[in-house]
Parts: structure tokens; C-alpha cells; sequence
């Protein structure tokens, strides 16, 4: 059974100190309104979003949303799963679009990360950690990420200024991705002047903290056939693995994400090497090499060789930029990331890059491989 | 003659590594940079952000037991001797006993009377195990005491901790024979519930306070028990310097080198509940079984104690089971004011 | 009230933080942290809780900047990769030393120490951190 995306859009990411939570949810579905010419009547609203409660102290923001949107009499659901909620929330839609439980429906992922400083921002960050046990060490993904960024090199042996290649390449693709957050390029040596965060990982192996919001329309069969161009959801799985990552046996593999992709293929009835664009999850440097790794696009310990011009295997990877150039409003990521692989599908994204293409995917996780989603759409009209 | 049947099971201390030096202090509060010679203070031990009472406290009470060879369910009362309470309202035993595995049927309490109320909670325990209300008790003593910034106090003010497993004579490490407390209304030093650092009258806790008390009560323990200076190997006193134990240990007719071994002040600061105490348990690392300890704690309000203490060839074997007072003394992280500053929270920010 | 975090959930997790409780699993005989009721291991729930003797090593570390809200004191903090003695590994701080002395393969203690202190009023959440064994000197 198969769902369709007829229409997308996203704001671009930025402080939006102006806007609340509702508001830039609202701005991101005006693009996409535009692109179907005819009112939105989805018949569920499905939102992602990780810190409203926390930063709006808002709860039941779908019904919120809904309320403002004028949309009476439709389903409603908060879809939160960590960082992977964009994601999650698009298994949602399609779940309830190929049980035939409704026809239309419309995803909304949105996060402002720019409403509270910094250390609050880590704060909540921190609380994708078991609370009681991890957190309360001060754990967060980011000292994960550090500890990961250091055994990596050691295992594979690399020095920093090897893994700083990814960052560097984000930053070249992001400057031609209209929605990105930072988009400027780099130097190869701009970490000498970059803050350490957790060393050795600095503040321009992190992604930025900033406010986004973009939307999927999302709806059965039948309904695609009334519109011009669509794209299929061909594959959409997802895998779990333990919280702590001091208990993984495999530190440099992130089980949830090879087998989350290894469903999702399955389910699309395809192989890897028909993937000719990727965006992955680079929340940090050193997990960008480790998912690329766990999906198989690169032998163990290879990826930072064999990465050359945003292309790695036989697929593009991140020409958003990624969540290091592009951005990461939490509960919105993984919707951005299926907006930008399903407008190059339709030829609207990094075309000179691409060119016609028939498959696409997007791999959207929580943390350092806790919880990893994957999708893959296909072109076909 | 004593009715005492109790002794030392076990003893632990715990001093934290960062070390300010007094000369710092000295020249930044502007000071006669001989002020720290002329009480005989080299350093002190500071706290760290993230340690308290009760972190100390169970530091020093996790290597008293390891002494002991004692299982916490055998603990029969939990005493927490302090002035730097982390709750002026809640007891710190309470969290020491949990973080310890000490079984809910105890009693539990923590004890103010300036520097000797850790002392007090030993002579309740001498009671408790002689009426067998608990086979063993656990006392501990620990501070992170404060000090006004640029009172003289400062130099010597610090952060630290001693526990003691009180416990029958068959396992004691060290026996005590007899004991004697002496206690008045003396205003020397205090400090008023909400102010944040102590007041106290300068000359006047030495002859009236310190010196009287001490005097006292070791007096009294001397005509009660019969003893002479001659009788003891070591005495140890409560040092809120380097400087006043030599003192009161010459009134009393005690030469300095049965002092010295027992006098820690100078190299780690006075810690308070922990005084006395740590220079005892440092003592109990060196002193040959059979060897008399004279340990006189004291408080300002004013009180202090006097016991005669002999060691058993039960220390041997106890000795090299947990860290001792030397290692901790050698064991250095240098500080400046600013972090000591920011350490002790003298330092006034919004708390995030 | 000015406090911000539940005193029944710091009095629940207290067995935990205070002695390091671990899981061990009886019937794949592996160990691990958090404790729960079910082998992350072999899924079984055949699971016996323990508690740590406290001694470990020092297998990673890094020391963390960006400290979240609630660990600014500490900043920077060190957090260590620590495999303990009874065979299972966790997170947590490494204090007392200062990182440029720390090495993989240290011998570390658990330590009680603050983790959270709630406000000026409220609460304070005792735990577990690592601290270099006292050597003899």
C-alpha cells in the first residue's frame, strides 16, 4: 500500500523571535497551499514538534494548531520521538492514509529553539536521555557525540582535522539551499576559530539552534491521481536501540539506523545502490560518518576517505547541507529533510546536481542512534 | 573507674584535594603578610561545587566502614556532627544512612555544638553500645565551614570530614578508657540563622573558650581517671591553628612532639567537626598498639571533651583498608582566590 | 512554592544514584546500567538487581563546554566512559582531577556528590560521580 506527497514547503530557518509556535507552523503551510491552488481539507493534522511543551508551555498543540488553521472535524496528533519526530510523523500520516482511515493528511513539523538561551536549549536537549539514570549524570547526546567522535578517531585512526571534511562540505552545499540556516561557506581551517563545545567537537560540528517549520501533504491513491505531479512513499520503517550507549557492544555502528534502513529498502523492494540522493542525520560531526557507515554506503571507518564532493557510494548525500548547515528545529527536521528529497524528485531542488532522478531518501534519528527513521520516495509523475 | 566498654571499630576521613594557600588570602585582603606565621597556617582544603557535608560525610564514613569490616545493617545509629548543615531543616544522617545501605531501623540525627558536636554524638554512641541499643553506631564529623572574605578567619576555615564506627571492645581498633565533658554558656563564636558567616570575639575565644574548656575538661579526666601527662603518647586537641594546641598542650604539661604527630591544621585548614578528629585518625595510622591518645575536642558556645584512648593491635590489620589522613594531606590541587571564590560561592550570580 | 523538581521522583531514584544499583542478568550472566526489569541483552527477565562495588576504569572522556542548565557549576565537566568492575559500563562525571591528568585506562571510585541542586529552596539530588583513587603518598 502506498501513500503520496502532492505538495511541500518550509520556512526558512532562522530566529523567528516574532512568531510563536502556532504562527510559524501556519507561515510554513502557505507555500504549500499555493502549490495545490485549492484549500487545504486535510482530514487529520499531524504535528512534530519536540519542545513546545517545554518552550510554549503548550500541550495539545495539535488541536491548538488545527483550532487556528480553521479545520474543524478532522483527527488531530502530537508526534514526538525525539529528534526523530519529523520523521515518526510522517509514518503516522501514512499509516493512517494506506489503512484508509482518512484520505488527506497534512504534517506539520515545527520547533523554536531561539525562544530560550543556550544552556536551556542543551538542557532540553539533554532530556533525550533516560532522565532518572543518564541525564541526571549530565549526559546529553552532545558528551555521546564527543565520546563517539574520540574512539572513532582512535579506532579508525584519524585525526580531527579528517572528520572536519563534513562539516566543510555542508557549508558548501547550503549556500544554494533557500531554506538553510547558515548559508555561508567555510575554510578547511575555520575550526581553529570555532568554540569547543565538547572536545573535541566544536561548535561548527554541531548543528545551530534555530527556529523552523515545513509541512507534507500527505494522501491516498485515488486522490494523487487528481494532481499533476506526485511522489510515492515507497518504504518507511524505523528501529530502536538501548538509551545509554555505554551498554551498545558496537559503539560504531548504530544498530537502529542500519536496521531501520534495511526495512525501509525492503519495503520499497529496492536496492542501495538505486539511492542517488540521501539526507542524513548529522546532528555531529562524528554520527554523520557512523550513520553512513550503518546504512552501508561505506565500509567501517571509511567514510571520511571516501566522502568526495558530497558524494559517497553512488549516492549524493546532505545537499541541504544537513543538519549542520541547513539546521535542526528538532521536531521539524525530518520534515525538511522529505521536503528537500521530494522537490528533487520533482526537479525543484539541487537539479544541476542531480539531474532526473527516480528514488530518494532521508534518514532522520534521536540523539546518537537511540531511535532512527528512514523513508524512500519514489517519482512518479 | 570507667564503665565505658566501648572503642573505635573503624575510622575514615576524607579531605578534598584543592589547596588555597594562606599567603594568597593574606596579600589579597591585605594582611602583614607574617599574619599566617603567626597562627601557623601553610594551606587549606577547599570544597568543591558539586561537595557538601554529607558528600564528605559519607566519604569518610564509606572508609570507616571499610575499616570497621562492619555491614551496614549492622549500623544501630547514624550521628552527623556539623555546623555547614546542607539543610538547616532535613538531617544529613538521613542521606548519609541511605547512600550507605544502612537499614531504616536506626537512630539517625545530626548534632550542632560548633567543632565538638561530632564529639558529643561519641560519648551518646559509648552509651548506646554499652547498653547494646546498637552493636555499632556511626559518627561522623564534617564541615565545609565558612568564613567571612577578609575576616581572619578565612585563613584557616576549610572543608572536610572524619567518621568513626563506635562499636564493643572484641573488634576495637582502639579502646576508649574513659572520657569527660566539659560545658558552659560561653558567646565566643556564633553565627545567627540567616547570616551567612560566623561572628566571633577575636581575643576572647582563646582564654575564656578555648583554652578554659580544654583545660578543664582534660583536668577533670585526669583527677577522675587518675592520669598524668607522662600516662599519654599522643595528644591531640581541637586546632583551629597550628599555633593553639602547641599552646594548650604546654599548660597542660604535654612536650610538643607528643602534638605534633596529631596536629594537621597548618597543611589543610581547620575543619571544624573534623578538627580534632583527623588529627586522632591520623594518629590511629601510625601509633604502635598499646600507645595512650589524649583526644580533646572543643566547641565554641562553649564545651569540649577529653578522652583517653589506647590503641589495640586490632589497628594493624585495619590501617591499609582505605586511604589515610597523609595521602590526603600530600594529595594537592592547587587553587587560586578567584576559583576558592567561586568554589565557596562567595560569589554572588543568578543560579542557572 | 519555588522548587522545580518532584521530591518523589528524587526519593525514588535514590537506591539507584546513591549506591550504584545495577541489573544482572542470570541467565546470559551480563551486567548493565541503567537497571531494568528485562536483559537488554537476551531479552530475559530472569534479572537479579546488585550493587556496585564502586570500582572502575576509565575506558573514554571528553570534557563538555556546552554544560546543559542544572551542570553549569561543573563546567567544564568531565564525562567519562566508565567500565566498572562487575562488567557493565555507563556515563557519568569525572571530578577531582583535572582533565589534563586524566588517561584511558585510570582506576576511578564512585563517589557521592551533588548532581542537582534545586534553586535557592528546593531540593538537593545526590549521586554518583567518579573520582582517581587516593594514592598512597
Amino acid at each position: 500500500m502506498r501513500s503520496f506527497i502532492i505538495s511541500s514547503s518550509a520556512v526558512k530557518i532562522d530566529r523567528y523571535y516574532d512568531k510563536n509556535f502556532k504562527e510559524l507552523a501556519i507561515e510554513s503551510i502557505k507555500d504549500l497551499e499555493k502549490k495545490i491552488s485549492e484549500p487545504l481539507e486535510p482530514e487529520a493534522l499531524i504535528i512534530s514538534s519536540v519542545a513546545v511543551e517545554y518552550l510554549d508551555k503548550q500541550s495539545n498543540m495539535a488541536g491548538i494548531i488545527a483550532d487556528y488553521l480553521g479545520l474543524r472535524n478532522i483527527r488531530v496528533y502530537r508526534v514526538e520521538s525525539g529528534e526523530a519526530s519529523g520523521l515518526a510523523a510522517v509514518q503516522i500520516a501514512h499509516s493512517l492514509v494506506t489503512s484508509k482511515a482518512v484520505k488527506k493528511a497534512l504534517v506539520i513539523g515545527v520547533d523554536k529553539l531561539s525562544d530560550m538561551s543556550n544552556a536551556k536549549i542543551a538542557e532540553l536537549y539533554s532530556y533525550l536521555k533516560d532522565s532518572d539514570y543518564i541525564q541526571i549524570h549530565g549526559v546529553s547526546p552532545l558528551s555521546e557525540a564527543a565520546l563517539l567522535a574520540k574512539i572513532y578517531m582512535k579506532t579508525y585512526d584519524y585525526s580531527y582535522e579528517d572528520l572536519f571534511i563534513w562539516p566543510f562540505t555542508m557549508h558548501q552545499n547550503s549556500p544554494d539551499t533557500p531554506h538553510a540556516q547558515l548559508r555561508f561557506k567555510i575554510s578547511p581551517d575555520s575550526y581553529k576559530e570555532s568554540p569547543i563545545l565538547a572536545e573535541p567537537l566544536r561548535l561548527l560540528d554541531s548543528y545551530p539552534f534555530g527556529d523552523g517549520a515545513s509541512a507534507l501533504y500527505i494522501v491516498s491513491e485515488d486522490v494523487a491521481e487528481e494532481y499533476d505531479v506526485n511522489v510515492s512513499i515507497e518504504g518507511l520503517s524505523s528501529s530502536n536501540d538501548v538509551n545509554d550507549i555505554a551498554s551498545r557492544e558496537d559503539l560504531l555502528i548504530f544498530s537502529a539506523v542500519r536496521d531501520s534502513f534495511i526495512k525501509t529498502l525492503k519495503m520499497a523492494d529496492i536496492e542501495l545502490g538505486k539511492l542517488k540522493y540521501i539526507e542524513i542525520h548529522d546532528n555531529y560531526t562524528p554520527n554523520a560518518f557512523i550513520v553512513l557507515e550503518s546504512i552501508g554506503l561505506a565500509d567501517r571507518g571509511k567514510a571520511p576517505e571516501l566522502l568526495q564532493d558530497s558524494m559517497i557510494g553512488s549516492a549524493h548525500v546532505n545537499l541541504s547541507g544537513g543538519l549542520k548547515a541547513r539546521g535542526n528545529p528538532w521536531g521539524a527536521t525530518g520534515i525538511y529533510q522529505v521536503h528537500e528529497i521530494f522537490s528533487a524528485l520533482l526537479g525543484e531542488f539541487k537539479k544541476s546536481v542531480l539531474g532526473e532522478i527516480d528514488y530518494a531518501a532521508a534518514q532522520n534519528m534521536s540523539g546518537c542512534g537511540d531511535v532512527s527513521y528512514s523513508i524512500v520516495l519514489k517519482r512518479v509523475r | 573507674m570507667t564503665k565505658i566498654k566501648a572503642g573505635v571499630t573503624g575510622w575514615g576521613s576524607y579531605i578534598p584535594p584543592y589547596r588555597i594557600k594562606a599567603s594568597d588570602i593574606a596579600s589579597l585582603w591585605g594582611f602583614d603578610p607574617y599574619t599566617p606565621k603567626a597562627i601557623w597556617i601553610e594551606e587549606k582544603a577547599v570544597a568543591a561545587l558539586d561537595e557538601d557535608t554529607i558528600t564528605i560525610g559519607w566519604r569518610a564514613s564509606k572508609y570507616a566502614l571499610q575499616r570497621a569490616g562492619v555491614k551496614p545493617e549492622e549500623i544501630g545509629a547514624v550521628f552527623v556532627g556539623t555546623e555547614s548543615k546542607p539543610y538547616s531543616v532535613k538531617p544529613s544522617a538521613t542521606v548519609i544512612a541511605d547512600a550507605l545501605g544502612i537499614s531504616p531501623k536506626k537512630l539517625a540525627s545530626d548534632l550542632e555544638f560548633a567543632c565538638r558536636a561530632a564529639s558529643e554524638a561519641i560519648r551518646i554512641s559509648i552509651s548506646l553500645v554499652n547498653t547494646e541499643m546498637a552493636k555499632y553506631t556511626l559518627v561522623v564529623g564534617a564541615d565545609t565551614a565558612q568564613a567571612s572574605p577578609g575576616d581572619v578567619l578565612e585563613f584557616t576555615a576549610s572543608s572536610g570530614g572524619v567518621a568513626l564506627v563506635i562499636g564493643g571492645l572484641d573488634d576495637a581498633a582502639a579502646v576508649i578508657e574513659d572520657s569527660y565533658t566539659y560545658v558552659t554558656d560561653t558567646p565566643d563564636f556564633w553565627r545567627r540563622s540567616l547570616a551567612p558567616y560566623p561572628e566571633h570575639g577575636e581575643a576572647f575565644t582563646g582564654e575564656p573558650a578555648y583554652f578554659n574548656h580544654i583545660i578543664n575538661a582534660v583536668k577533670g579526666l585526669f583527677e577522675e581517671g587518675g592520669y598524668k601527662p607522662n600516662d599519654f603518647d599522643y595528644a591531640v586537641f581541637h586546632q583551629p591553628n597550628g599555633k593553639f594546641p602547641l599552646q594548650v598542650g604546654a599548660k597542660l604539661g604535654f612536650p610538643k612532639e607528643k602534638i605534633l604527630p596529631g596536629l594537621v591544621t597548618p597543611y589543610i585548614g581547620n575543619t571544624y567537626n573534623g578538627s580534632a578528629l583527623m588529627g586522632f585518625a591520623k594518629i590511629l595510622e601510625e601509633a604502635k598498639p598499646g600507645s595512650r591518645i589524649l583526644l580533646a575536642p572543643f566547641g565554641s558556645g562553649a564545651g569540649s571533651d577529653a578522652y583517653a584512648i589506647v590503641v589495640t593491635d586490632h589497628v594493624l590489620e585495619k590501617r591499609d583498608k582505605a586511604p589515610k589522613v597523609v595521602d590526603m594531606i600530600n594529595r594537592k590541587i592547587y587553587i587560586d582566590y578567584a576559583r576558592y571564590a567561586k568554589m565557596r560561592e562567595k560569589i554572588l550570580r543568578y543560579r542557572r | 512554592m519555588m522548587f522545580e523538581r518532584s521530591p518523589a521522583k528524587i526519593w525514588r531514584n535514590r537506591d539507584v544514584l546513591y549506591r550504584l544499583k545495577y541489573s544482572y542478568c542470570r541467565d546470559c550472566k551480563r551486567s548493565f546500567y541503567p537497571p531494568r526489569g528485562r536483559c537488554i541483552y537476551c531479552g530475559s527477565s530472569n534479572i537479579e538487581h546488585r550493587y556496585s562495588s564502586g570500582r572502575g576504569v576509565v575506558k573514554e572522556f571528553t570534557v563538555v563546554y556546552q554544560t546543559p542548565v542544572g551542570f553549569t557549576d561543573m563546567s567544564p565537566m568531565v564525562i567519562g566512559l566508565i567500565e566498572m568492575e562487575e562488567g557493565f559500563r555507563l556515563l557519568a562525571q569525572i571530578v577531582d582531577v583535572k582533565p589534563e591528568e586524566i588517561s584511558n585506562g585510570m582506576k576511578v571510585e564512585a563517589v557521592l556528590r551533588r548532581m542537582i541542586v534545586d534553586g535557592g529552596t528546593g531540593l538537593i539530588y545526590y549521586g554518583i560521580k567518579f573520582a582517581p583513587l587516593i594514592e598512597k603518598s
